[in-house]
């Protein structure tokens, strides 16, 4: 019979690649600051959103274990932290 | 230029306590941006949460490869915890710099000290849980934990690491997995709150984030070189003059 269980490799993978991935690219836009270059601070915005939109998605993947695990409360706990995160966005752009 | 020089020595100061000292990078990045770059502290905050954020990635990996992380309650106290970290992020904007930088102060110093008294490494063999017992208490703890860290713009694994090791139960190894986890959520939640609030001056949080990697890296190769005993004495050192620096004026004020 196979037992389920929260499997981390996912999680694991998805940290360690947003890690390279975001290194290079920090790398890049600091070897643009250097350079005087207009477009660097442009790509740092980008940068960041894109750390945080990563993050985002590592509590996709925790929904998804959870889910995968058989432990649907946590699951659902998930789904909340993402409200939460997502509410100060839906606070500052569509209700005030 | 010499600016950026700065900014990355600040990311490379934090990476290197984070990666030979098992420190988070708040509490060296905000005093030394503030102290050592001349930022104002409204302005280093921002940037020191969003530099936690990026640094979460590496730090908790290293647990999760090994197991040692409570995914069940990384979500339950990483809610509460979020919770604080918005309102700490909106709050500063409302409480004076002053206030912020003598608070910081008293953490700093506290820090400093726990780093040359060092942590007992004895390691629970039996796992005692009481997370039920302490759940309340708990939850209240996340949620201070994520104001102060908002307000102040460090990841709160200096108080998130003795509630879960102390008050849960958790092995000290697995404590510092789930804190590591938890501070990537709750400085992603600041960091979004700074960010939709313009407080974020980007023209350093990419050096800052350069010098993270390159001093994470020097940490590592360093734990294999350098006696912690004389690292530990030289950060204690710079910890307490950078704490000097920042409480002297704000308490001169006060005064």
């Amino acid at each position: 019979m196979k037992e389920n269980y929260f499997d981390t490799t996912p999680l694991i993978k998805w940290q360690r690649w947003s890690w390279y991935i975001f290194s290079a690219y920090f790398a890049l836009v600091t070897v643009l600051f250097v350079a005087g270059s207009g477009i660097a601070e442009t790509l740092t915005v980008w940068g960041i959103v894109g750390i945080l939109v990563s993050t985002l998605l590592k509590i996709f993947l925790f929904v998804i274990q959870f889910q995968k695990a058989g432990l649907f409360r946590f699951s659902l706990l998930s789904y909340l932290l993402v409200v939460i995160l997502l509410s100060t966005v839906i606070l500052k752009y569509w209700i005030l | 230029m010499p600016d950026l020089a700065v900014y990355i020595l600040c990311g490379l100061s934090a990476g290197l306590l984070g990666g030979y000292l098992g420190l988070g990078g708040g509490i060296v990045m905000v005093p030394f941006l503030t102290v050592i770059a001349g930022l104002d502290f409204k302005v280093a905050v921002p940037v020191s949460v969003t530099a936690i954020v990026f640094n979460s990635f590496a730090s908790s990996n290293e647990y999760l490869k090994r197991g040692m992380v409570d995914l069940e309650l990384v979500i339950i106290l990483a809610i509460f915890m979020v919770m604080g970290n918005i309102t700490g992020s909106n709050l500063s904007q409302v409480v004076p710099a002053e206030f912020s930088r003598l608070v910081f102060t008293v953490l700093l110093v506290y820090t400093a000290f726990s780093l040359l008294k060092g942590r007992k490494t004895t390691e629970r063999l039996a796992f005692s849980d009481n997370r039920r017992k302490f759940f309340t208490i708990c939850v209240f703890l996340a949620f201070f934990t994520g104001i102060m860290a908002g307000l102040l713009g460090v990841g709160g694994g200096v108080i998130l690491v003795p509630v879960l090791y102390l008050m849960i139960g958790l092995p000290l190894t697995t404590a510092r997995g789930t804190s590591a986890l938890m501070i990537g959520f709750s400085a992603a939640a600041s960091s979004t709150v700074y960010f939709l609030n313009d407080s974020i001056n980007f023209s350093v949080v990419a050096p800052v984030i350069l010098g993270i990697i390159i001093g994470g890296k020097l940490g590592g190769f360093l734990g294999t070189l350098a006696k912690p005993v004389v690292v530990k004495v030289m950060f204690f050192i710079v910890m307490l003059y950078l704490a000097f620096r920042l409480g002297y004026d704000p308490l001169m004020e006060l005064l």
